[in-house]
């Protein structure tokens, strides 16, 4: 009877100290080592899929020849160039799109009666595939950077503009009111309240941009290029060398991931700024 | 109410996606006994696919027991399928096959169609430019670096002593009749049998320089795979004998396989028909040859001896292994 007690109290002592650094790091960072472990157990699956089915490299390479293509296309320099030309056109996209579409989903939040005139237009023009466009604005625009930057402006000005009317119309009528009452004027109002109240819809819509923005750099490229990662797929096709487009879609996929991961990074310094 | 209102919805929703889908009107039907063939071509159904529509509708194929239908894709693609087994046959051209065997691929080319490569350099006859060195200094549209027309240009440069450096090349996808007509490009890489055409048809006086007359670049042919000619070479002397008939009788009879044509053209309207008929006619002149099927060894060295020095494979390759004349009829 004593021992259980003993054994009882030893075990509850034990659960209520404090855990060790060691394993709060454990409980609470540990699931940052599933990234790697996920993608090692991607690669072996990959190569068991290629040993099995016995595929030839130009269907289906094993990870070991995307590797070599990659360290071929590296070591030339051609892929960071091709790279440089898609990031270009993406970024450059990206801040004529964004801007043109908080300005605009400003105005129309705003204002109901221009939101009702534009809205039919703003709809229609957001239907039609940018894939069906694309080649009318090569032919327009030539087949530099301007047309592959008018796709990726076109593709994400869209949920752009649907996040800020529906970040700017959702502030709190009451914290209006409250501005009101403390007679903000239209500059405080927008600084102070507004754009801070909308900032995590708009985080959103720009987080669904950035992945978009890959999309529509490629899909320029893929209609008329001579550089971009679209237009390394395309070559790589024509040249039957599959390793070489692997390794541009996933230049493509990286691209797309640090784009979402430092807008989600920005997001959380923001808004923790917000609510210190 | 309101529920039995949303089932009904979703449930005629799902009828209509089952429902069957009505049958291709162009096809004739085919009977069980005949082997069905997809041969895999590029680009739309369109006119310059005329002695395999002939071969199928005056029954060629039927005679060797085939029944054979285009699908239509990037080429590419067909020939990656042709060599992994997955179809029998493909359209491809000769420096096709020559970069798909160097990265592997085991494909050979059976039958010779096109004589004379289809792919030159367009200009405007009030540009001054008339041949290849006429281009240097100018600027040049070209619809990718990649595929036929690539290289077709960088056979104009090895062959045609045009300086490459000196001239403005800008991809503009499949945009040449308008960029020449806009003036946006001094000259094009076009398809012989197309874009001259259609830029004649708008009454555009056009010069053209084709790449045949510089390099003899292999073009258009069928391919199949190894396993294929190892496990049925049958069949591949059949689709060899019934295309070859087929290209021979649209070479005898342009009207006749006009008309025959038509049907596997749904898209073709009586007023676009005297262009297209302008357009067999181009592409007849491209076909015509001293020997119907029949590969030119010298022209294989040829080819792959300049996609060595331009760049365009890594090593050096032996022609033999890629085509074959065994089955060409008189062989």
């Amino acid at each position: 009877m004593q021992e259980m007690t003993r054994l009882a109290q030893k075990t509850r002592w034990q659960w209520q100290r404090a855990a060790t650094p060691g394993e709060n790091w454990w409980r609470t960072q540990a699931h940052i080592l599933l990234i790697p472990l996920a993608i090692t157990v991607f690669i072996v699956l990959w190569q068991a899929i290629v040993w099995l089915g016995g595929y030839p490299s130009f269907i289906l390479p094993a990870p070991m020849d995307v590797m070599h293509s990659f360290a071929r296309v590296w070591a030339d320099g051609s892929l960071w160039r091709h790279t440089q030309t898609t990031l270009r056109e993406i970024f450059v996209g990206l801040a004529v799109g964004i801007s043109t579409a908080t300005v605009l989903g400003y105005l129309l939040a705003k204002n109901r009666w221009l939101e009702r005139l534009l809205a039919p237009y703003i709809v229609a023009s957001q239907s039609v595939p940018v894939v069906a466009v694309a080649p009318l604005l090569i032919i327009w625009f030539g087949a530099g950077y301007l047309s592959k930057m008018l796709i990726v402006t076109l593709i994400v000005f869209f949920p752009m503009l649907v996040n800020t009317i529906v970040g700017i119309r959702g502030v709190d009528a009451d914290l209006r009111e409250l501005m009101r009452s403390l007679n903000a004027n239209r500059w405080q109002m927008f600084t102070k309240l507004e754009v801070p109240a909308a900032l995590p819809v708009l985080f959103g819509g720009l987080k669904v941009s950035v992945t978009l923005s890959v999309i529509g750099a490629v899909v320029g490229e893929f209609v008329g290029a001579d550089a971009g990662l679209g237009f390394l797929i395309n070559q790589a096709r024509g040249l039957f060398n599959t390793p070489l487009v692997f390794v541009a879609i996933f230049s493509l996929i990286a691209i797309a991931l640090a784009l979402h991961g430092a807008v989600s990074l920005a997001e959380t310094l923001v808004l923790r700024w917000r609510s210190n | 109410m309101k529920k039995l209102s949303i089932i009904l919805t979703a449930f005629v929703i799902l009828l209509a996606a089952c429902a069957p889908k009505p049958a291709p009107t162009a096809e004739p039907v085919s009977p069980q006994t005949l082997t069905h063939i997809d041969l895999g071509v590029g680009f739309v159904p369109n006119i310059q696919f005329a002695p395999f529509y002939v071969a199928q509708a005056k029954g060629f194929y039927a005679a060797e027991g085939l029944d054979v239908s285009l699908e239509h894709g990037f080429e590419n693609d067909f020939v990656a399928l042709t060599a992994q087994g997955e179809r029998q046959f493909a359209i491809a051209s000769g420096d096709q096959v020559i970069l798909a065997r160097s990265q592997g691929l085991p494909v050979v080319y059976v039958m010779k169609w096109y004589e004379k490569y289809p792919v030159g350099v367009a200009a405007l006859a009030d540009s001054g430019i008339k041949t290849p060195t006429d281009l240097n200094g100018r600027t040049v549209g070209i619809p990718g670096r990649f595929g036929a027309s690539f290289v077709a240009w960088k056979g104009l440069v090895y062959a045609a002593g045009v300086d490459e450096t000196s001239i403005n090349l800008q991809e503009i996808g499949f945009t040449q009749a308008e960029a020449l007509n806009q003036g946006t490009v001094d000259a094009a890489v076009v398809y012989l049998a197309n874009e001259p055409v259609q830029l004649a048809a708008e009454g555009k006086s056009v010069n053209v320089i084709q790449v045949s007359d510089y390099l003899n670049l292999v073009s258009n042919g069928i391919v199949t795979n190894e396993k294929l000619i190892a496990e049925n070479p049958e069949l591949v002397a059949k689709m060899v004998r019934a295309s070859l008939k087929g290209v021979q009788y649209t070479i005898d009879h342009p009207d006749e396989a006009f008309e025959l044509s038509r049907q596997f053209i749904p898209d073709m309207t009586d007023a676009d028909a005297p262009t297209q008929k302008k357009v067999l006619a181009a592409s007849i002149a491209l076909w015509k040859s001293e020997r119907f099927g029949v590969s030119d060894p010298q022209a294989w060295a040829a080819s792959v001896a300049f996609m060595h020095e331009s760049g365009l494979i890594d090593t050096d390759m032996n022609p033999d292994k890629m085509f074959t004349n065994r089955f060409v009829v008189g062989e």
